[in-house]
């Protein structure tokens, strides 16, 4: 397991593309919160940015590409990884 | 006869090991690289059910709950999962949901190749012994693999005790207590309830009340106990704890069975997005490729549709110079000709259009295109997704129509399904060509460009203003798989196109076909009338809507009649013309020339380009979402369609 960089938490919005991080805590509705459940993003799974400038991200995961709006993006907390 | 349904994640080659197995005994009702319907096939004694690709049997979506319910009231007797092995982490999440299903189940293993070139190896039997399920490696593309698939289908023994996904000691112990609570109705239902799945959850409710249990103790709060108890211990919400102790089985299962080299991954995928998806150069890339795609498409299925032309015209002068002009010659060559001849001549554009769409959807840059317009899609209150219907659009309505199934919310599907009849569908591509070729030869392809883009600003408009007054409220959130690059299979794009095709013809060959003889009936009625005359029933009808068209310069009874006929089929309204004005399709350039003026053919063809959809999309539209947004549908884009009209025809008439 790889180690925090720091302990605060920052929204994945503003997580820079290459980094990685920790998902720490998802604050949105059930519905959306499975959904991402079931594409492989979970409290707790380490994930990579791969694009973040305007417009939705993509972010690396279990091998998959997955895109996200802003606004979903924007109430998923990370920490980001060494 | 016994029933295999397939399943898996989307794009894993569901499909393409459903036609290897199928051939050409499919139904038609695949759209383009989407099976939002389940369709059937059939294989020897087996009856192939091919389901909507899906991440999980959750309730999130319509694909899921097709999916879902298939499953659990159907009752296949084997299913098979087909899982993409460069993504196995992913695939094997909704196995462990099939085994809680308790479904027969057979593991097809796809892209094993590709897998091993990223390093990824897979040893399928100790994965068949860990799942306790038989595993077989395939290559869906080549057919490699398919017997034995097949074969172990067949000796399949569906009396065997089933293994549990185990959910690690703490979560099994809530499990057993949610089953009690249950009175051990099942364990998959004890799973779905407590990871607060809507649709059990209901269920549940329902007995709750049946059993008039009072709110403190009904099995709903009792369950809401043990989540927050959960919640508690693990420090996260109820479906992260649910979904990860799957995760957590499907690494144990991993570990033992599949060996990854160190090897670095090249991710190709990764390079092309940095293009593709570039805020930059992205919108120029897609721009140029849609353009692209309508440039092949009729470049291709122009000259293929002239012969057809010309072989139907031929065909009447034939008939008529052997039996001459007679009440059934008439039939012969106005009726059935000119209708069988209508339709047939738009088989080679449609074909090549759903082939183009298909080659971008199944390389997997229709993801990018729905990613890039998302910020835009947004602004109307629309999702990103809502692209791939408004694209189809400008192929046919109906299957733009049913593709919208692909959205998950209600919101954004009846918005989109009210916005696609603005996309300016290929029937109505010939009265375009018609009226440009006689009124504007020298800027033709301007004008049929800029009805297009008119279309796409008019959905824009409407879009902002239903949004701002009907649906008010959030949009649903964007959240969407990338999938990588592919190059797709030629047998794959011509089953899609064909199958659309099909669809087109078998709709045009009933519905057009009726209204051109009922047309033809009508214009010759009552006996003894002049064919098409103004004294004809046709006549009659036409004259009574005229005013109607007064105000838009183009108020002729012909012209009415023929656009009472668009709304049977777009198709008909060249060629309803084309007999009413009794000069047939061919000498019809002439005839308008000397009928319209400029600014009354622009506002004709505004008023084609958006009145009222065809009655097979209208029906298509009640089948989708109800008859009430179906009229409305018809109602607000035939009142825009007059607005519009009436300014052009003013505008024009300043300036033309």
């Amino acid at each position: 397991m790889s180690t925090w960089k720091s302990d605060t938490l920052i929204p994945l919005t503003d997580l820079r593309a290459g980094k990685s991080a920790e998902v720490i805590t998802i604050n949105c509705g059930h519905q959306l919160i499975k959904r991402l459940c079931d594409l492989g993003l979970l409290e707790g799974s380490t994930i990579k940015v791969s694009k973040n400038d305007s417009g939705p991200l993509i972010i690396e995961i279990l091998d998959t590409r997955l895109a996200i709006g802003r606004g979903q993006a924007n109430k998923i907390y990370v920490r980001e990884l060494e | 006869m016994k029933t295999v349904a397939l399943v898996g994640n989307p794009n894993v080659g569901k499909s393409t090991l459903f036609n290897s197995l199928t051939g050409s005994n499919q139904h038609v009702g695949n759209w383009p690289g989407k099976t939002v319907a389940k369709i059937e096939g059939r294989y020897k004694e087996y009856t192939i059910v091919d389901l909507p690709g899906t991440y999980s049997l959750s309730a999130y979506s319509n694909e899921e709950l097709i999916t879902r319910n298939f499953l659990r009231e159907s009752r296949p007797d084997i299913v098979i999962q087909v899982i993409d092995c460069t993504k196995l982490e992913r695939n094997l999440y909704l196995t462990t949901q099939l085994m809680e299903l308790k479904v027969n189940l057979v593991i097809a293993l796809n892209m094993v190749t590709l897998a091993k070139k990223r390093g990824v190896l897979i040893d399928e039997n100790k994965l068949s012994q860990l799942l306790g399920y038989p595993v077989v490696k395939i290559e869906a593309n080549s057919s490699k693999g398919i017997l034995k698939l097949m074969d172990v289908t067949k000796k399949i023994d569906s009396g065997v005790q089933r293994r549990n996904v185990f959910f690690g000691k703490e979560i099994e112990e809530h499990i057993e207590q949610v089953s009690t609570l249950l009175e051990k109705r099942s364990r998959w239902e004890a799973i779905k309830l407590l990871e607060d799945d809507k649709d059990v959850t209901e269920e549940i409710k329902r007995i709750d009340h049946e059993k008039k249990l009072i709110s403190k103790s009904s099995i709903i709060s009792d369950v809401k106990r043990i989540q927050i108890h959960l919640e508690e211990v693990f420090g996260k919400n109820i479906e992260s704890i649910i979904a990860d102790a799957r995760y957590h089985y499907v690494s144990g299962l991993m570990l033992e069975s599949v060996k990854k080299n160190k090897k670095e991954r090249i991710m190709t995928s990764e390079n092309v997005d940095y293009f593709l998806t570039n805020r930059f150069i992205g919108l120029p890339i897609f721009f140029a490729t849609i353009f692209l795609v309508f440039f092949i498409t009729f470049i291709i299925s122009k000259p293929i549709s002239d012969i057809i032309q010309f072989v139907f015209s031929y065909l009447s002068v034939q008939v008529l110079s052997v039996f001459g002009e007679s009440f059934l010659s008439s039939f012969v060559v106005d009726g059935l000709i000119a209708g069988v001849g209508s339709v047939l001549v738009f088989v080679p554009p449609i074909f090549m259009l759903f082939f183009m769409i298909s080659v971008i959807e199944d390389s997997g840059y229709m993801a990018r295109a729905a990613f890039l317009m998302d910020r835009f899609m947004h602004k109307l209150g629309l999702h990103g997704k809502s692209f791939l219907p408004l694209i189809l659009g400008f192929g046919c309505t109906v299957p733009a129509i049913l593709a919208s199934r692909i959205l998950d919310s209600k919101k954004d599907r009846i918005l989109t399904i009210l916005l696609t009849p603005f996309m300016s569908c290929g029937a109505k591509l010939p009265v375009y060509v018609l009226f440009a070729a006689a009124f504007f030869p020298n800027h033709n392809y301007l004008v049929l460009f800029g009805l297009y883009i008119f279309g796409i600003i008019m959905a824009i408009i409407i879009g902002i203003i239903l949004n701002k007054t009907l649906f008010k409220g959030l949009s649903s959130p964007f959240v969407m798989e990338m999938p990588s690059y592919r190059f797709p299979t030629l047998k794959g794009l011509i089953i899609h196109a064909w199958e659309n095709t099909l669809a087109f013809i078998k709709k045009a060959g009933t519905v057009i076909l009726f209204m051109v003889v009922l047309l033809w009936l009508l214009a010759s009625l009552p006996v003894g009338v002049d064919y098409a005359s103004k004294d004809s029933l046709i006549g009659i009808l036409g004259q009574t809507i005229t005013p109607f068209f007064e105000p838009l310069g183009f108020a002729s009874w012909q012209n009415s009649v023929s656009l009472f006929f668009g709304v049977f089929a777009k198709e008909a309204i060249v060629s309803s013309l084309g007999t009413l004005y009794g000069v047939g399709e061919d000498g019809l350039i002439n005839t308008i020339k000397l009928l319209f003026t400029s600014p009354s053919a622009l506002s004709f063809l505004f008023f084609i380009l958006l009145y009222s959809p065809c009655l097979a999309s209208i029906l298509t539209i009640k089948k989708e979402i109800g008859a009430r947004w179906a009229i409305f549908s018809m109602l607000m884009t035939t009142s825009v369609a007059w607005l519009v009209s009436l300014a052009v025809y003013h505008v024009s008439k300043l300036l033309l």
